[in-house]
């Protein structure tokens, strides 16, 4: 088992840097691994498909570099419309893992922000609701990214730091660090959860709004994911724990090498045939919807190769697969403009 | 092996450590001393399992779950806390075998309503559990196991605690899954009169009644609850120091059923001068208004230890048994009195 997932974590590609070598000198080794995991700490919103609030803004293309348009990032751990969590990115091209219980709905809009301000709209590669946790892709690169460890290696009373966003309190974007040990490994039953495995309890601070941020080892290296407080079935005690890495590694990084690409656009076959694909709609949450393509656009291009008609398009959706960054050409309203979409993965 | 863990400890509280070739500071927990301090606290939760216990407990089903207990004082800390509830923790209490011959200490909370106790071994073995004395003061019930001989735990002399000392709350390994460890600091020394003293160690209702542990195994106090905990880690617990337990040991052995000192009065707002505690009222029938105590009186000493403030006092006498002798020194406009007097319990509860 342990080998299969470490052929997943080669055949995915992590690029991630390895932490550098600790005994060059001696150093506070909390701080130190604090430091080398925040970079990868993001703070991850979602908003129901129907909210009016906090739309993005109408009429520019969607740009992987934009600058933000948005107003500051304000506190907003409301449990309505739009909930956040934290998330940790795991490869520089954009993968993101972060807490599932804010894709519950598949169709919830997803974004980003990353520590240099930038906003990106996320889309939702997988999603796994046994363990609660969803895989995320934005389109960036050269992003900085945390290493995943193998959390069969953790023991008790090591220390570990959770990071995340508090309460939504991390307005610069930096996460906040809480120490504590390894508290127990062990199955936490709970109603909040369908996991049976063994979790990482810990007595660092996993308030609302950390879950879905990285517990991490004193190396900087990802062992688990912070799961919301779940009320121990034995104790009647709310419990801090994290999903380990290797759980997550086994039931949800495969999604990146399976699945049908996925693009979500509602397309019409017309009489203007030789001339592009024609959006009848766009399929809210999906990778079309995150790139601002609209009903009415024609896409003309993609991926760098013109496209003469619908089922041209979808053949060239079929020849990508999930997660691939690829660009597109639209002309809406006798403009033509080009955007990046992430090809998603869809199981139907 | 114990090596580690006190040259680790030394390190973490700054105290001098050896001397280094070059002029940086001292680093507070490199990776040595980090594979060090989880090694320790490991085998310190490990030395202490056998002495912790699950308690099991039966209650009738509408059995109201409260502490009902004179804890006002320690509740006034959490002042968001409600005062009213403690969680009932609907699973198994920590406990933990004080003496060989089969006592265990629980939260008072916890087995007060029960109709019967049992208690689970780290063995995994499931014994009867025949209740024994009751101590408010501490928040303890005493049971007692059937005849044998039992892993007591070994409790730390707290004149060597201090603050900032490492400290691991542990509690019972639950049938077969290992102990739950917490780490914290002794956070300060002398809470609830001088019966128990504070860590910011997490303690819940489930390892309340379970072991404080410093990094060399030795049970340094009992953790309980004081107030009702929110699940979000207040960062203040309270713990039961080994003196306490000690001196309470023979009466719960006894089966007395000890309650918090009782005066009768209430105390004004404190001026911040720092000395003595303003009585607002003195409720009739009471010690207090049995020896003449008056509002407006201020109490500035209590069995000759001065008070501080309306919080010191309530701390000293909720931290006295009901039926305690106690002698007050009063001040009454510029007459200085002194009151002898003998607490009761309170009659509300």
């Amino acid at each position: 088992v342990r080998r299969a997932a470490l052929v997943a974590a080669a055949a995915i590609g992590f690029a991630c840097a390895a932490p550098a070598r600790a005994d060059e000198r001696r150093e506070d080794a909390v701080a130190r691994a604090a430091a080398v995991a925040a970079r990868a700490v993001v703070r991850v919103e979602a908003r129901d498909a129907s909210s009016t609030a906090e739309s993005a803004p109408a009429g520019a293309p969607w740009r992987d570099d934009a600058i933000p348009e948005l107003p500051p990032p304000v506190a907003r751990y409301l449990p309505g419309e739009v909930e956040m969590a934290s998330g940790v990115i795991i490869s520089p091209d954009g993968y993101i893992l972060t807490s599932g219980a804010l894709f519950r709905d598949a169709a919830r809009h997803g974004r980003v922000l990353l520590q240099d301000g930038r906003h990106l709209e996320a889309v939702l590669i997988g999603r796994d609701g046994v363990l609660d946790v969803a895989i995320l892709k934005i389109a960036a690169r050269g992003l900085p990214c945390a290493e995943l460890a193998d959390s069969d290696g953790v023991r008790p009373g090591e220390l570990v730091i959770a990071l995340g966003d508090p309460f939504g309190i991390a307005l610069d974007g930096a996460p906040s660090a809480s120490a504590g040990i390894v508290s127990a490994v062990r199955p936490v039953p709970s109603d909040e959860t369908k996991y049976t495995g063994p979790m990482i309890e810990t007595d660092a601070a996993i308030n609302p709004g950390v879950q879905g941020g990285p517990l991490v080892d004193l190396d900087g290296r990802v062992i688990g994911l912070c799961s919301p407080l779940l009320r121990s079935r034995a104790t009647d005690c709310l419990v801090a724990c994290a999903v380990p890495s290797n759980a997550i590694r086994a039931r949800l990084l495969h999604v990146r090498l399976g699945g049908r690409p996925y693009l979500g656009v509602v397309l019409r076959e017309d009489a203007r045939a030789g001339s592009g694909a024609q959006v009848e709609g766009v399929v809210p949450g999906s990778p079309a919807a995150a790139a601002d393509i609209r009903p009415n656009d024609r896409i003309i291009g993609f991926a760098a190769r013109p496209i003469a008609s619908a089922k041209a398009l979808v053949a060239a959706i079929e020849a990508t697969k999930a997660g691939d960054t690829v660009r597109i050409r639209v002309e809406r309203a006798g403009r033509v403009f080009e955007v990046d979409v992430v090809i998603a993965r869809r199981d139907f | 092996v114990w090596r580690a863990p006190t040259v680790l400890a030394a390190l973490v509280l700054g105290a001098a450590s050896a001397a280094r070739a070059d002029d940086a500071p001292p680093p507070l927990l490199d990776r040595e001393d980090a594979r060090a301090l989880a090694v320790a606290i490991d085998a310190a939760a490990r030395d202490v399992a056998p002495a912790l216990v699950e308690v099991l407990i039966d209650r009738k089903p509408a059995a109201p779950s409260s502490d009902g207990s004179g804890d006002e004082p320690l509740r006034s800390i959490l002042r968001h806390a409600d005062p009213e509830a403690l969680p009932d923790g609907d699973g198994p209490s920590c406990g933990i075998i004080v003496a060989a011959d089969g006592i265990v200490l629980a939260p008072l909370y916890r087995v007060k309503d029960a109709t019967r106790c049992r208690v689970r071994l780290a063995s995994g073995a499931i014994l009867e559990a025949a209740p024994l004395g009751t101590d408010e003061r501490l928040k303890l019930a005493a049971l007692k196991l059937p005849e044998g001989r039992y892993p007591a735990a070994r409790f730390a002399d707290e004149r060597t605690l201090h603050v900032g000392e490492l400290v691991v709350a542990v509690n019972a390994p639950g049938g077969a899954g290992a102990p739950v460890m917490r780490l914290g600091i002794v956070s300060a020394l002398e809470r609830a009169g001088g019966l128990m003293f504070e860590t910011d160690a997490a303690i819940d209702a489930a390892n309340a009644g379970g072991a404080l542990v410093d990094l060399r195994g030795r049970v340094v106090g009992i953790p309980v609850l004081v107030s009702r905990q929110t699940g979000l880690d207040s960062g203040v617990g309270f713990v039961v120091k080994p003196g306490a337990v000690r001196a309470a040991l023979p009466a719960l052995r006894e089966g007395e059923r000890a309650r918090a000192g009782f005066l009768g009065v209430t105390l004004g707002t404190d001026d911040g001068s720092g000395s003595g505690a303003s009585i607002e009222s003195v409720v009739e029938g009471t010690p207090a208004s049995g020896a003449g105590l008056r509002a407006g009186d201020v109490v500035v000493e209590i069995d000759g230890r001065a008070v501080d403030g309306s919080y010191a006092l309530r701390d000293q006498l909720t931290s006295r048994k009901a039926g305690a002798p106690v002698a007050l020194t009063v001040r009454r406009g510029a007459r200085t009195l002194d009151v002898r007097l003998t607490l009761a319990a309170n009659p509300d509860e």
